[in-house]
């Protein structure tokens, strides 16, 4: 019966031993979703849904920035614009707000200068006239008229997803597209693809 | 069956078990080179994931650098990993990657490509976490 009892002890000891050494008490680097607020990573995976979110936004960015820093194009320091981003996909999907993070990792690169955006000129043109007209200013800092840098290149996009699902999972295909024309000639000078996978169980 | 008998099949069945688990023991190293092993932060063990190549070179003034990866075991494992960037003072250079997941199927192999966020970044560490799929 002793016997029995020690033969026992040690097995078990054994298993206790071999499984806290093969298990990991590290976590993942994905949000997760236990507490009612929380303060999370915001450069974590996220997969609360399989819509689009801020892991697809970050990678495409990121895989775009890096596209364009290796390429040849940028050699020279030269002058862009924002251009228009199509959302083809069936989801509402803040297009602008992705190409302002590529603007912005661009921008720090110091390897491409930005001109106003259509959508930016108003304000770039009303400062100008404020200046210029309101008499207020001293006239050697005045920003002139007629001095601004009209861009080489547009950057030029568009988003588009293939969505499968039955009743028991989804499957959702993203594709973002981005391109870089050259406005005097209207050649495409750059382009690059991101695809992005996403499946989850209903 | 007497008890002597059932608490030898116990530990029998126990030991086993406890084999079978223990992948720890027998799982590839993370780096297959020590100079590789020095550009790795790990969060843990990589599962039998291991990088088998790492290279640099610098394209258009940008550092860029790529990481062939093999996963050693027949088990699906999923690698979440993110490049950081520092420059000649070992300063960081960008606000940090986004983590990246990618999928392994088993014994398969794929490569990582990271590109540095401007030309100051002047060196580079990959950031690796792995879980079973």
């Amino acid at each position: 019966m002793k016997h029995n009892r020690v033969v026992l002890a040690v097995a078990s000891s054994l298993l206790i031993t071999m499984l806290s050494s093969c298990s990991s008490s590290l976590s993942q680097p994905t949000e997760r979703f236990s507490r009612a607020t929380n303060y999370g990573d915001s450069k974590a995976v996220e997969t609360l849904t399989n819509e689009f979110g801020s892991t697809d936004l970050q990678m495409i960015a990121e895989t775009m920035v890096g596209s364009l820093l290796e390429d040849p194009l940028l050699t020279d320091r030269p002058v862009m614009t924002l251009g228009s981003v199509k959302n083809k996909t069936s989801e509402y999907i803040d297009t602008k707000s992705i190409m302002n993070s590529i603007q912005t990792q661009l921008v720090k690169s110091r390897k491409v200068k930005f001109a106003r955006s259509a959508d930016e000129m108003d304000q770039g043109v009303a400062e100008l006239q404020r200046q210029n007209q309101s008499g207020l200013y001293k006239e050697q800092s005045k920003a002139k008229v007629g001095n601004m840098t009209a861009a080489q290149y547009s950057l030029e996009g568009e988003i588009t997803s293939i969505v499968k699902q039955t009743d028991k999972a989804k499957d959702v295909f993203y594709k973002m597209t981005l391109t870089v024309y050259s406005v005097e000639e209207g050649t495409v000078e750059w382009q690059e693809e991101k695809e992005i996978r996403k499946t989850s169980k209903k | 069956m007497n008890l002597n008998k059932r608490s030898m099949l116990v530990f029998m069945a126990s030991t086993l078990l406890a084999l079978s688990l223990g992948v720890d023991a027998k799982t590839a190293e993370p780096a297959a080179t020590a100079g590789i092993a020095e550009k790795l932060i790990l969060r843990g063990g990589l599962k039998g994931l291991q990088v088998v190549d790492l290279r640099a070179l610098k394209k258009n003034d940008v550092l860029v650098v790529q990481a062939e990866i093999q996963n050693t075991n027949k088990k699906d494992l999923r690698l979440y990993y993110r490049f950081r960037w520092t420059d000649e003072d070992g300063m960081q250079v960008g606000s940090g990657e986004v983590w990246k997941p990618l999928m392994f199927l088993g014994k398969q192999s794929q490569f990582i490509k990271g590109i540095a966020p401007g030309p100051k970044a002047a060196d580079f560490e990959i950031e690796m976490s792995a879980e079973a799929r």
